[in-house]
């Protein structure tokens, strides 16, 4: 039988280790390089970013590599987290970071953030939040499989994990007036295929 | 006010609340060995410099333990010792 990690002797450390807030692990870790620490901030968000990279990527397998890619990444930077945000959201901004830009790459579809689309002017009507907060669950989960998946993406980490505009648009490397208007674009987006959906 | 993203980020969560068991094994494994190549590098780099450094130095640098290091509280230059070879020449005098 292939060996599990539960019954690695760090289990303990890491048992011990779970009572610790983010920002203690990180500390912990990189003053003593202890792994157990690491793995403690793994176990808490794996489930988390891999649900995310399934979600977006729409592929076990890309999921599975995406999330590796991710958390070595964390585990290389993790000296760089300043503590300007909260941990969660450094992780989820490296996370959709991480699976806009393999879209992008993988589709070639410049229109995913372009910035044609961002210099538009301001056409759309403004859509109240409360439109997409209050939408059913699963209708929701119809809706944004049917919007484009950048337009997804900014909506999950407003909505979602509650990133600010500035977060996002340090995440996607984009101006705060273009996120603004991505958002503005994207609630419209999703309310016209719910409508489109569920004459209801 | 309700928020059905959070419900279907719990729904997922509730799916997969972890990742599968192969990326843990995968990550913490590339974790150990960048500890390893890290701790490699701390600990033997400046010693392999310092052994490049002599092989190619024209002037042949003296041996480490003739370099005269000063005694604690002593300011006299000339008693300045540098190892076990100190001791033994201090015994001839004797």
């Amino acid at each position: 039988m292939k060996p599990s990690f539960s019954s690695h002797p760090s289990r303990s450390r890491s048992a011990s280790a779970n009572q610790h807030s983010d920002t203690e692990l990180i500390q912990k870790y990189l003053s003593t390089r202890e792994s157990a620490y690491f793995q403690v901030l793994y176990q808490r968000y794996s489930g988390k970013v891999y649900s995310k990279c399934i979600s977006l990527l729409k592929d076990e397998v890309l999921a599975k590599d995406a999330a590796q890619e991710i958390f070595t990444k964390i585990f290389l930077n993790l000296a760089k987290f300043g503590e300007r945000s909260k941990f969660s959201t450094w992780v989820y901004s490296i996370t959709y970071n991480y699976c806009i830009d393999y879209l992008r790459k993988r589709k070639k579809e410049t229109k995913l953030f372009s910035s044609e689309a961002d210099d538009a002017p301001d056409v759309v009507e403004e859509v109240p939040d409360t439109a997409l907060l209050e939408m059913e669950v699963k209708r929701l989960k119809v809706v944004l499989e049917k919007i484009p998946e950048g337009d997804k993406a900014v909506l999950l980490m407003k909505y979602q994990d509650d990133l600010s505009i500035k977060e996002i648009a340090q995440s996607l490397d984009k101006t705060e007036s273009a996120i603004k208007m991505k958002i503005k674009r994207a609630k419209h987006k999703a309310q016209t295929v719910y409508r489109t959906i569920f004459t209801d | 006010m309700a928020n059905s993203f959070k419900q279907l980020a719990e729904e997922a969560e509730e799916q997969f609340p972890q990742a599968p068991a192969e990326v843990e094994h995968k990550l913490m494994g590339s974790v150990r060995v960048t500890q390893l190549v890290g701790n490699v590098v701390e600990l033997y780099l400046p010693r392999m410099l310092d052994v490049l450094r002599s092989l190619f130095s024209p002037i042949d640098a003296p041996p480490i333990r003739d370099i005269k290091l000063p005694l604690e509280g002593d300011t006299d230059p000339t008693n300045h010792r540098s190892g076990p070879h100190d001791a033994e020449r201090d015994e001839a005098q004797a």
